[in-house]
């Protein structure tokens, strides 16, 4: 038995196979079960006792050398094989795809910011009706017919006396008359005017937050609104409140923001007139609340730095996808 | 209301700096408008609200101004003209209507001019020169904001009235326009009928003019009520009838005629007559209010001595009764009526910058409107599908949408703004083809857009949801997708209703603007909520169209998803068999799907299409369609023999409902 010769004879086949097949019947060759090694091994039986044990070493040790060099070559063919693959497979991953991106538009997207934050705030959203009352959208708010306030309405009319509602307004004196207090109300919505330039259009879109209860005062209602432009405005701009006039508050003010060029209003609010609290049923002298109101578009505009409100309402896809 | 600074300045006794001046104005409520150095002056606009009648003066302004500088308003006294001239005229008067009314003829002596200083001040508040006699008129009135009025005295009686008219009557305004006036019109009159519009503007038969040697000269106050919206409803507004709408000082009327009758004497020199007059005293009104009335809605605490001073400065007569103040509110105000406006007079002057803000703890009390949520939860599937939002108008085109083929109950508006905006949308539809159309000509290629808005009928209202979905080979993808069809819509729809777990139902209907082969009904069990399909082709044809897809869901048809619970999944193997069936092409899958289902027993899970075929091989009037079929058991395996019954029954039932056959 020479076991040096059958090492030197493997290894100069192993040097030959160089594919998975020849790697394959080479192992067949020297492990199957007629293979070399297992007549090496019938061969140990013969040998003389006391050469047993290292023989037996020694085609131990041929074994391992043939088993790991034979795995560690297909191993490696394997490997190439699949690099291969893989280089093949590769694809550009730059094309240019065109995916469905959805969008909101820019006023949904700054309503929903305000909604949230005042939700966040404990306000329950509520909605009213576009096509109104007279009753609803002026008397019931303090404005009497012939008031020189209606004049800073331009209002829509329907054959039938209704009106397209020019405020969000009468969703307060709907929630009031439905609900009693404690009421904390937040009223998203469209309103219309006959006006069109670069800061009006027809129909835009306003909300409204009104809050009634016992000891409501104006210091709270400063307070919100504070805290709320500092939330809006990220870089925390000067705030200025003055007077002004609505005829369903009192007092009425109206909200400044300090920008670069100057003074800009971005609201109204006020303390609720007692007419508006007794035209529901609410006794003044026991409760009190506040309003404010604000326009989305205004707000939109102000956050994207808009110009014309129109092109809000162009809806030009390269425009209103942008929010 | 526009005026100089110098102007305004005659009536403090101190000065201000223009910044302080214009910051001022605004910080008291008479927002600042435009504001513009001139010379050696500041022209100012002020945009006023119309609560502050008072400050359609300078004298009103003024007051305003002292009163926030703890100023003194300095007021010109100006004498009695000597009366010597001797006319009569008596005056009768609708005492409600009108509390008072001065009137004084004056013979003007000499020619006048009107002298630069006059037409400096109406210039700033862009009133027009008239002639002389009417550019006092309206200067007295910039600076008192009484307006007054000059009748040629030789065209007019002995007697004035200042009534309503008893019966509907037409008269010649100045302006040169004539109008019917009906009862509601309160009228200057002499013996033969109306010489004024009574605080709006006078009558052509009573103008003055150059020649004018002899004017009547009015002022008087009358009622707001009594003027209010007249003018308006003739379609106009005048100085005098803004102000009087507004309310003029009750007390001002005298002041006003000797201001005017000393400017008469100076520029033309005059004859006076007695100062003519009928009114009534006026009632002050008071009003008590405490302390911790003013600190509970201000949230403050003032003391009542400064609440007293402040107010004061305003002209207010103020006295402290045991806990309470009384207040007697000055003549111009006529905004002041109860506590809460006086609240706002202490806010205003203090500053509202000045006041404390603190935090309101309450919380609410009810549930979120319902429409609200479904509306921002729509929204939010359609555009995590792929969709764009945009925001129409909701007025549109009446022969637009006559055109597309929508009812004809659409609301008019009774004033649009174009002839384009007349009626309230009946559908979101028109709007988003107004949108295509103008996306598409700007090179936009592929679309998927949608608007949750409400929608109009003559008889109601809904919320609406609506898209449009078009794209074509060259926006394809390279994952390969091509023209658009009405299954990618659907598909967007389906994701919609199973997000709200709502199972549509999905019925060939004939729908005015979409094509009748592919469009469909889209119903929630026998209840119609919608519609979708592809532009009907003679519309695609006439606006020049692609086929574009759309669909319309009534929002207030649906309802918020109810949760359910969540059954674990079945733990023992089931059996899937495939199907094909020939039918009839006419049958839709959804309703063999149903049958298939209704003959599956208990333990089917799934039914889905996998195959539709028609063509070779297949008689032109059917189809196949092969089905997998899924069942599971809960409690055990399923035998093949149990299937193969189920199986069996699907067969014979699909014979018997559709006259299917089994596809070998």
């Amino acid at each position: 038995m020479d076991l040096a010769q059958e090492k030197k004879t493997f290894l100069n086949k192993f040097k030959e196979a160089d594919s998975q097949d020849s790697l394959n019947s080479l192992k067949i060759e020297y492990l199957g079960k007629k293979g070399v090694l297992s007549s090496l091994m019938s061969q140990l039986s013969n040998a003389p006792a006391e050469k047993k044990p290292k023989l037996g070493k020694s085609i131990n040790e041929l074994k391992s050398l043939i088993e790991e060099s034979i795995s560690s070559s297909l191993e490696k063919i394997e490997q190439s094989a699949l690099d291969e693959q893989l280089f093949k497979e590769a694809i550009d991953v730059t094309l240019p795809l065109r995916p469905a991106v959805g969008s909101y538009h820019p006023v949904s997207l700054i309503a929903q910011e305000i909604s949230n934050y005042f939700k966040n705030k404990g306000y329950v959203l509520r909605e009213g009706p576009e096509i109104e009352s007279e009753y609803f959208n002026f008397s019931a708010l303090n404005i009497p017919e012939n008031h020189p306030a209606r004049d800073m309405h331009d209002t829509f009319y329907f054959e039938d006396g209704n009106l397209l509602r020019t405020h969000t307004s009468p969703v307060q004196i709907r929630s009031m008359e439905l609900e009693s207090p404690p009421l904390k109300i937040l009223c998203p919505g469209k309103v219309f005017r006959c006006d069109s330039d670069q800061t009006h259009t027809p129909m835009f879109h306003q909300v409204e937050g009104l809050v009634v209860d016992k000891d409501v005062n104006f210091a709270h209602l400063k307070n919100e609104i504070l805290e709320f432009v500092e939330s809006f405005f990220k870089d925390n701009p000067k705030v200025r409140f003055r007077p002004s006039y609505f005829p369903f508050t009192e007092p009425s003010v109206e909200v400044d923001i300090l920008g670069k060029n100057g003074w800009l209003e971005i609201m109204g609010c006020g303390m609720v007139h007692p007419n508006v609290l007794k035209n529901v049923g609410l006794n003044p002298e026991v409760y009190s609340g506040f309003a404010f109101g604000m326009g989305i578009e205004r707000m939109t505009m102000l956050r994207y730095q808009i110009s014309d409100i129109r092109m809000l309402f162009e809806n030009d896809l390269r425009f209103v996808t942008k929010g | 209301m526009q005026f100089y600074k110098s102007d305004l300045l005659q009536y403090i006794s101190g000065s201000i700096s223009d910044t302080n001046l214009l910051e001022q104005l605004t910080e008291l409520g008479l927002e600042v408008d435009q504001s513009k150095k001139e010379k050696n002056d500041l022209l100012i606009k002020l945009d006023l609200t119309p609560n502050r009648g008072d400050c359609f003066s300078l004298i009103g302004i003024a007051r305003e101004v002292c009163a926030v500088n703890n100023l003194k308003l300095k007021l010109p006294k100006f004498k009695k003209q000597q009366q010597n001239l001797d006319s009569k005229k008596t005056i009768s008067v609708d005492k409600i209507a009108c509390s008072s009314y001065l009137g004084q003829i004056i013979k003007l002596k000499n020619k006048g001019k009107t002298p630069q200083y006059i037409k400096k001040t109406l210039k700033a508040a862009d009133i027009g020169q008239v002639n002389t006699i009417v550019d006092i008129t309206n200067y007295v009135m910039l600076h008192t904001g009484q307006p007054l009025h000059a009748f040629d005295n030789k065209k007019i009686g002995k007697k004035i009235y200042v009534k309503f008219p008893s019966k509907r009557t037409k008269l010649k305004l100045l302006d040169g326009a004539s109008h019917f006036i009906t009862k509601d019109y309160l009228t200057i009159c002499d013996e033969k009928g109306p010489i004024a519009l009574a605080g709006i503007m006078g009558c052509a038969n009573s103008e003055v003019d150059e020649t004018t040697q002899e004017i009547f000269l009015e002022s008087a106050c009358f009622a707001p009520a009594s003027i209010r919206g007249n003018a308006r409803k003739l379609g106009f507004q005048s100085e005098a009838s803004l102000r009087f709408e507004r309310g003029v000082d009750k007390e001002i009327q005298e002041y006003a005629i000797n201001f005017a009758g000393q400017l008469y004497a100076e520029i033309f020199g005059g004859d006076f007559s007695t100062i003519f007059r009928q009114s009534k005293n006026h009632k002050a009104k008071k009003i008590l209010i405490s302390k911790e009335f003013i600190d509970s809605r201000l949230g403050t605490k003032i003391p009542a001595t400064k609440v007293i001073k402040l107010l004061k400065a305003l002209e207010f007569k103020a006295q402290s009764k045991r806990n309470l103040i009384e207040l007697t509110c000055p003549p111009h105000r006529y905004d002041i009526e109860i506590k809460e406006d006086v609240i706002e007079e202490i806010a205003r002057i203090i500053g509202y910058d000045n006041l404390p803000s603190k935090r309101l703890k309450l919380l609410a009390s009810s549930p979120e409107d319902k429409s609200i949520e479904k509306e921002k939860l729509s929204k939010d599937i359609f555009v995590n599908a792929g969709f764009n939002e945009v925001i129409n108008y909701a007025f549109v085109d009446s022969s637009f949408i006559k055109m597309l083929g929508f009812n004809n109950d659409s609301i008019e508006l009774t004033n649009p703004m174009s002839s384009n905006q007349d009626v309230m949308r009946p559908s979101l539809v028109p709007g988003l083809l107004n949108n295509f159309e103008y996306n598409f000509n700007r090179g936009t290629q592929k679309f998927r857009i949608f608007e949750v808005g409400n929608v109009f009928t003559k008889e109601e209202s809904w919320k609406s949801l609506a898209g449009l979905l078009y794209f074509d080979k060259s926006s394809s993808d390279w994952s390969g997708s091509f023209k658009s069809s009405f299954y990618d819509l659907r598909k967007s729809i389906d994701l919609f209703f199973s997000r709200l777990n709502i199972e549509p139902i999905y019925n060939k209907a004939s729908i005015n603007h979409l094509h009748p082969g592919i469009s469909a009904e889209i119903k929630m069990k026998t209840k119609s909520i919608g519609n979708i399909g592809i532009l009907h082709p003679a519309i695609q044809r006439k606006l020049k169209l692609p086929d574009i897809v759309l669909f319309e869901i009534n929002l207030d048809s649906i309802k918020l998803p109810k949760i359910n619970s969540i059954a674990q999944p079945p733990k023992f193997p089931g059996s899937e068999r495939d199907l094909s069936f020939l039918v009839s092409k006419e049958i839709p899958a959804n309703d063999f799907i149903k049958e298939l289902k209704n003959a599956g027993g208990i333990n089917l899970r799934s039914v889905s299409l996998i195959d539709v075929y028609q063509g070779k091989g297949i008689d032109e009037s059917l189809k196949s369609m092969t089905f997998r079929l899924f069942w599971q058991a809960t409690g055990a395996t399923l035998e093949d023999k149990e299937v193969d019954q189920f199986v069996e029954n699907q067969i014979n039932h699909a014979a018997k409902i559709f006259k299917a056959k089994l596809r070998s």
